[in-house]
């Protein structure tokens, strides 16, 4: 595996760009070395989108537009200032044009553009809601049987106030981090 | 004291079994919590539910915890809810009881003389207290029992 990723890692830095870091499981690695393109990032759409969200922005962006053409892409993203290479994601058009959903210009792409059950993939791995959607029809749980199940834990008070505070505390922190 | 290094894993798991319950009691956990731990989990976690089994499904203790957490506060029937937080109330009581046994400032300054007896009749106190308590504890597993049997 370590050797995939070093041929990969010398692939991408073979087109530019002075460090990439990867650390995706082996299926990825495998899909991005065999597969992989390389895109111009100067003639990039950039479109509306929230920063450091690009699987949730590009997802939203496929949907929305998937009738005209629209496919996701993911692989790596250079930006020549700092020459750094990053996990990414983004969709191209029919013309092969790339829409950047995030408000970031990046200089050159490299990857691979999603196929149906790659994008199915991708859309249960960034919308959890779909993914539960999906996930309740092929076998579902009751909430008894759960309850039932963790029936001892039930007892041990002190350990769910310990984690409800835990919880409580991290919800308030990404809550601050989004400046409500 | 939450164990930080597991919680990942844990996540995972929780994950990976809620995601199966019914839509109205999905929707029922609150978005930040389902986001904190689908950003958190570890995906390369491979965790397999063997829903034909579910009563013997191996979780960790935290995952338990936390899935216990999720029942009484957003799964629990109005009743189930009641008798949750009686049994909680109670435990705290307990706990408070226990406390007060252990670090009570008139047995601190005893006078010394009388340390010996006051050993022995903790010890036999003690062995009162441990037989006292399985008979409670029999009666409140028995409590837990009722309300899932009863929805």
């Amino acid at each position: 595996m370590e050797d995939k990723r070093k041929q990969l890692q010398e692939k991408i830095l073979s087109i530019g760009g002075k460090v990439v870091h990867i650390t995706h499981p082996e299926e990825y690695v495998e899909e991005w070395l065999d597969n992989g393109e390389v895109y111009d990032g100067n003639n990039a759409v950039i479109e509306e989108g929230a920063p450091m969200l690009c699987e949730e922005n590009s997802l939203n962006f496929y949907l929305k537009h998937k009738d005209e053409g629209i496919k996701i892409c993911t692989g790596f993203a250079l930006n020549n200032d700092h020459g750094m290479w990053v996990y990414h994601a983004w969709c191209k058009d029919k013309e092969g044009i790339v829409h950047e959903c995030t408000p970031v210009k990046r200089d050159v792409y490299y990857g691979i553009t999603l196929d149906e059950r790659q994008t199915e993939r991708f859309r249960r791995s960034v919308d959890f809601a779909y993914d539960a959607e999906c996930a309740r029809k092929e076998k579902s749980i009751s909430t008894t049987d759960i309850g039932k199940r963790t029936y001892e834990a039930q007892k041990d008070t002190k350990g769910k106030n310990e984690l409800g505070e835990y919880f409580k505390a991290l919800i308030e922190k990404m809550e601050k981090g989004r400046g409500k | 004291m939450v164990n930080q290094k597991i919680m990942p894993k844990v996540y995972k798991e929780v994950y990976e079994i809620v995601k199966h319950v019914p839509e109205e009691d999905f929707n029922k956990i609150p978005k930040e919590i389902l986001e904190k731990i689908h950003a958190e989990m570890d995906k390369e976690y491979e965790y397999y539910i063997d829903f034909d089994n579910f009563q013997n499904q191996e979780m960790l203790y935290e995952t338990q915890l936390i899935l216990a957490m999720f029942f009484r506060d957003y799964w629990a029937t109005e009743e189930q809810k009641r008798k949750i937080k009686a049994k909680e109330r109670y435990d705290e009581q307990v706990n408070q009881e226990n406390l007060r046994e252990q670090y009570n400032p008139n047995d601190l300054f005893h006078n010394k003389r009388n340390h010996h007896e006051i050993k022995i009749e903790n010890v036999n106190t003690e062995t009162a207290m441990v037989e006292y308590k399985e008979n409670i504890f029999q009666k409140i597993q028995k409590f837990i029992k009722n309300i899932f049997n009863k929805k």
